[in-house]
């Protein structure tokens, strides 16, 4: 049984495909600059790399060159081995609490709340549509990003806004990184043996997110009614004071549009250290002794370690804490610097095994009041898993 | 000797008389609507109560009609008993750590930060010319409201955003009822007999919460403006600021009619249709749903400050403080939100706390002997703040 799950970005496509008997991943790939001068792709197959520059002028070329290649490489023989496809979608409004077969109805919703997600959700379409024509015949299945974050209560989701514009506009908390935090919430009742814990998952990567789960249900989460709310990040600034906007319009005689692109892209890591937002630069900069990198390395630990606090006194106290994404599975660094600042929840690391890197290890000492664990994230895998559920039934 | 407390707003000026250093009130007062229609006044001494409607074309106006009042009340018999004056100033930027004389270098220096704090600071700084005018022989004083947080450190007060917006343009975080803050900690170190770590929960219709180390500020949930931090009155606080541009596109106002919403319409205010914490108490009771959604949310929010400051605090923390109005009286808010304090050992004492009420003269203790940190409820006095300060620089 092979699933491939698609994640299509407004110029790119990421696969991969797994064979799901063993849960395998057998090929991913990854096609960039899609309708860009100079597009490419490159697959990994069998401990290979191939990569091959290719003119892809949309999503729908772009997927019949995966196909034919697919076959061409000796991945699959036939198309028809394909026996579903997995889409990440982004937005899924307040009406997709899980994962769904893709319908006209389903595309017509990705559409409306295209304009809470106006750079992935018309991407993910192009993704769909490009596939359907490709393969008209195999069942396709949505994974939302917010979908996870559905069992939020109101409390949680509204903000302190007129009421109106959340029954009008639809503003609230939605969060995102879902199939991410759904994925590990899934794997936790393994490692503790019970399916009854409290548990703060954070994602951390380029974009990040923390959540507080109890059972697997979500009940808070960082980002809100974009990705660009919560901790600090990359090159997004995560939560500040919203009078920062208006005043710098002033300054600087921008457009909102303008100073929100600012606190998107130039903002978080970058913003601070004014050299980079990459994590292992920063980190490169802290040990060559630069200022400004341990200043974004300290503010960040601190935006992480306040909501892990919130969030263990929301969940009245935590089981387990787990670390996924980029930085959350690699830097051992900025894992130590949060650990020692949760001292006094009684949270103690263990040093040896926190310096293994990408791997699922417990971090935490055996005398540790929390476990903590880091656990690889596979949002891919988790995509191809509620595939494989829906088309089944 | 006598010290006046003086609050000046755009078309305000509040007042307070005192003799230092025994702290006693010899008046208080009120003047509103300076340069309006109705502008009128209103004076305590001791029990009487002297309300009048009076023409007040501006801040000089009232700064004349105050000072003749106190001459014929009786309550001094010339304007050389005044000491000096000690002015509330709501921004000094990082140029402030402490109160200060005020001179023409400084004025000069808090007109040049103006632009972070346009609806104060100018105001402010008319009731520091009108009674430099009126009594040159007292000192005037200037005590700001962001000061008591000057000790706090970069990595907790710079934004994560473009690091040139500090350097250019001064964006970092201030936080603001620096006078209170500090006030609740000069006196819980009497009270507890040492430099304490606090979380103090200044709970009015604006409201902030900061964490003090060693009777330092250390955090404070207020940032570049008074619209950050914890859900208020009518102010939203914290929120995910990119729905700022998503409402501008929805309804067509603009910025400055947005900004003003989350000012003015939002927080309590936007959930549940009212502000004042009397009446949503009352709704809250009632069981109205909006109004229980409301209440859950602002406890929550203030939960969320307690949970990041305890753990700043390495969880030391001497003692969480509740003060000024809704935190002193509104025994509601403060039981909701103990309950959601068990993960660090909070533990309520219903009835202490439903006897602690500043209006009716109770401070004290609401947690039970057990609890692992003890909440007090405890009364600010910025006014006083400010005439001990002044009395301070005095020498």
């Amino acid at each position: 049984m092979k699933i491939m799950s698609i994640n299509a970005g407004s110029s790119s496509l990421k696969f991969s495909l797994f064979e799901m008997n063993e849960k395998n991943c057998i090929a991913s790939g990854y096609f960039e600059r899609v309708g860009l001068p100079g597009s490419f792709y490159t697959i990994k197959y069998n401990g290979e790399k191939i990569r091959e520059e290719v003119d892809m002028p949309n999503h729908t070329v772009a997927v019949e060159v995966l196909l034919d290649r697919l076959i061409s490489i000796g991945i699959i023989q036939d198309l028809s081995e394909i026996d579903g496809i997995g889409h990440r979608l982004v937005h899924g409004g307040d009406k997709y609490k899980s994962s769904v077969r893709i319908t006209d109805e389903v595309v017509e919703d990705l559409r409306k709340y295209s304009e809470l997600a106006p750079l992935h959700n018309p991407a993910n379409i192009l993704g769909i549509e490009a596939i359907q024509k490709a393969l008209p015949s195999v069942p396709m299945v949505g994974v939302f990003d917010t979908a996870f974050h559905q069992t939020m209560d109101p409390v949680q989701y509204i903000y302190p806004v007129p009421y109106e514009w959340y029954t009008k506009y639809g503003v609230r908390k939605y969060g995102f990184h879902g199939t991410s935090h759904c994925y590990i919430s899934k794997q936790i009742p393994r490692l503790l043996g019970t399916e009854e814990y409290k548990a703060i998952i954070c994602h951390l990567g380029s974009g990040g997110s923390i959540s507080a789960v109890q059972n697997g249900k979500c009940i808070d989460t960082t980002m809100g009614f974009t990705p660009l709310a919560g901790i600090m990040m990359g090159t997004r600034s995560g939560d500040i004071d919203p009078s920062i906007i208006p005043f710098m319009m002033q300054k600087e005689d921008k457009t909102v549009d303008e100073v929100m692109d600012d606190l998107n892209k130039r903002s978080g890591f970058l913003g601070v250290s004014q050299t980079a937002s990459d994590f292992r630069d920063i980190y490169v900069g802290i040990t060559s002794g630069n200022e400004q990198c341990q200043l974004a390395f300290d503010k960040y630990v601190q935006t992480v370690v306040n909501y892990i606090a919130q969030y263990y006194v929301e969940l009245g106290g935590a089981d387990i804490i787990c670390f996924t994404a980029g930085v959350g599975e690699n830097a051992s660094e900025a894992r130590m610097a949060i650990m020692e600042k949760l001292t006094c929840l009684g949270v103690k690391i263990d040093l040896e095994k926190n310096q293994i890197r990408g791997k699922e290890v417990k971090i935490s000492s055996d005398d540790s009041n929390i476990v903590c664990y880091v656990v690889p994230t596979n949002e891919e895998l988790m995509i191809a898993e509620d595939t494989l559920t829906l088309i089944g039934e | 000797m006598k010290i006046l407390s003086v609050n000046a707003g755009s078309s305000t000026l509040k007042f307070r008389l005192y003799e230092m250093p025994e702290e006693s009130v010899l008046m208080k007062g009120t003047m509103e609507r300076i340069g309006l229609d109705g502008s009128n006044l209103s004076i305590r001494i001791g029990d009487e109560k002297i309300q009048r409607d009076v023409v007040l074309q501006n801040h000089a106006d009232a700064v004349n009609v105050l000072l003749k009042e106190l001459l014929d009340q009786g309550v001094i018999s010339s304007l050389e008993e005044i000491k000096a004056v000690g002015h509330r100033i709501v921004h000094g930027g990082n140029l402030y750590s402490s109160s200060v004389v005020m001179n023409d270098r400084v004025i000069h220096e808090i007109e040049n930060i103006s632009d972070l704090a346009p609806l104060h600071n100018p105001a402010n700084l008319i009731g520091v010319r009108a009674f430099t005018e009126a009594i040159p022989t007292a000192v005037q004083v200037g005590c700001f409201d962001t000061a008591f947080h000057q000790t706090l450190k970069e990595a907790d007060y710079l934004y994560p955003i473009p690091y040139e917006w500090y350097v250019k343009y001064h964006i970092r975080k201030y936080g603001f009822h620096g006078l209170s803050h500090k006030f609740i900690t000069e006196k819980m170190t009497t009270i507890l007999k040492k430099n304490p770590n606090l979380i103090i929960c200044h709970i009015g219709n604006g409201a902030s919460i900061s964490a003090i180390r060693e009777g330092k500020s250390i955090d404070t949930s207020m940032g570049f403006t008074p619209n950050a931090g914890i859900m208020m009155g009518t102010r939203s606080g914290d929120i995910d600021y990119t729905l700022i541009s998503y409402a501008m596109k929805k309804t067509g106002y603009n910025l400055d009619k947005i900004d003003s919403i989350l000012n003015r319409e939002s927080g309590l205010e936007g959930i549940a249709g009212m502000s004042d914490l009397r009446d949503l108490d009352r709704a809250f009771e009632a069981g109205e749903e909006k109004v229980k959604l409301a209440f859950d949310m602002y406890t929550n929010k203030i939960v969320d400050y307690i949970a990041k400051y305890f753990m700043k605090l390495e969880g030391k923390v001497d003692a969480i403080c509740f003060t000024a109005g809704g935190g002193e009286n509104d025994t509601i808010i403060r039981a909701e939100v103990l309950k959601k304090l068990g993960a660090i050992g909070v533990m309520l004492d219903a009835e202490k706390n439903d006897s602690m009420i500043v209006r009716k003269g109770m401070e004290g203790i609401i947690t039970t002997d057990d609890s692992k940190i003890p909440v007090y409820v405890v009364a600010t006095d910025e006014e006083l703040m400010i005439a001990r300060d002044a009395f301070a620089l005095l020498g």
